[in-house]
């Protein structure tokens, strides 16, 4: 468990951007990272969204909810979403939610960067 | 006009009362994961018992007080079995936690709190899926000591000793908790096999004793639109 403070970093690597959220994400810290998702979605030339979930000690359902939402934006411009290193607490809840099949899950970045 | 300091089974060791202001989630998170640590559950346990008590305060928030920041929810921690003293310290009696949250909102049709389908792909009402997931026992009720208002939600969690039941809970000696642990889920005391199509959680399903199929609380689906259809 950590302080619960969430910040989020971004970078863009070509046609790939890379969200590393750092934090906990529930109720009070998600729209931190649904409005860095939002904003990187909207840039031209995207193809590929990886969020680097490694630094993410602790997700609730709001976090979950936020993922799906990137995932409906990702469908609709047909850009892939790409969820990498998830820590075994935050994949646990991805599995209770039936969702860890839905996302496209990867042991790291450098895989998803290639997925 | 606010909580009990009795839980449903006896007087509870912990009693909390916090404002509805969601900054306060994770610091109630941190109470409830390092209590339940000393008294003997392990990590994933402690954890799984954060995640049910952050979900549980989150929909007393969203649908019971409509995202109202500054109105009451008590928490209340009992240890079943009781808790070691300093002249037993090193010891672990304690077989379960129960975890009472407790609010003033306006009471909701019991049998309309309920999971929603999760073969639909879609954000939100995952919360009280999340809590029949990872806890053994979850009981919702109308509290009957606030003229008509008031929910209260009782979760316990069984805690998985060693067989001498005298140290820690130590999962890797449990098959159930191994089982579990191995497919990312939780582990219950009453696991059954889920219906899951998702076959890495099949062994993480609850058959909730005291709620069975209709415990769930929040209106699955765009909070907004669940609250005002469930009249909260």
């Amino acid at each position: 468990m950590s302080s619960g403070k969430l910040e989020v970093a971004s970078r863009r690597e070509g046609d790939t951007a890379i969200l590393s959220p750092v934090g906990d994400i529930d109720i009070n810290s998600q729209p931190i990272l649904s409005a860095a998702i939002k904003q990187i979605q909207t840039d031209s030339g995207l193809v590929r969204l990886v969020i680097d979930l490694a630094g993410v000690g602790y997700m609730d359902s709001s976090g979950v909810a936020t993922l799906v939402q990137a995932l409906q934006t990702a469908r609709k411009k047909s850009t892939k979403l790409v969820l990498a290193a998830p820590q075994p607490r935050v994949m646990t809840i991805l599995q209770i939610a039936r969702l860890d099949t839905v996302f496209r899950v990867v042991a790291d970045v450098e895989t998803a960067k290639t997925g | 006009m606010g909580g009990r300091d009795m839980t449903m089974d006896g007087p509870a060791n912990i009693r909390l009362q916090i404002e509805s202001n969601t900054l306060f989630l994770s610091g109630v998170r941190e109470l409830v994961y390092h209590v339940a640590s000393r008294i003997g559950f392990s990590d994933e346990h402690c954890g799984q018992m954060a995640l049910a008590t952050d979900e549980a305060i989150c929909n007393v928030i969203r649908h019971g007080y409509g995202r109202a920041a500054d109105r009451p929810i008590w928490i209340s921690l009992r240890c079943v079995g009781g808790v070691a003293t300093p002249e037993t310290h090193g010891t672990y009696p304690t077989t379960g936690l129960e975890i009472t949250i407790e609010d003033e909102a306006r009471q909701v049709d019991l049998t309309q709190i309920k999971s929603r389908d999760l073969d639909e792909i879609r954000p939100g009402g995952l919360g009280v899926h999340i809590i029949q997931q990872v806890m053994d026992e979850v009981r919702y009720e109308h509290r009957e000591d606030l003229g008509g208002k008031g929910m209260r939600l009782t979760m316990v969690k069984l805690r998985v000793a060693p067989a001498e039941g005298a140290g820690p809970e130590q999962e890797a000696q449990d098959p159930k908790a191994d089982a579990s642990r191995r497919s990312g889920g939780g582990s219950n005391g009453s696991i059954q096999n889920s219906s899951s199509q998702n076959s890495s959680i099949q062994n993480s399903s609850i058959q909730n004793n005291s709620i069975q199929g209709s415990a769930a609380n929040c209106p699955a689906g765009d909070p907004k639109r669940s609250a005002k259809e469930h009249g909260r």
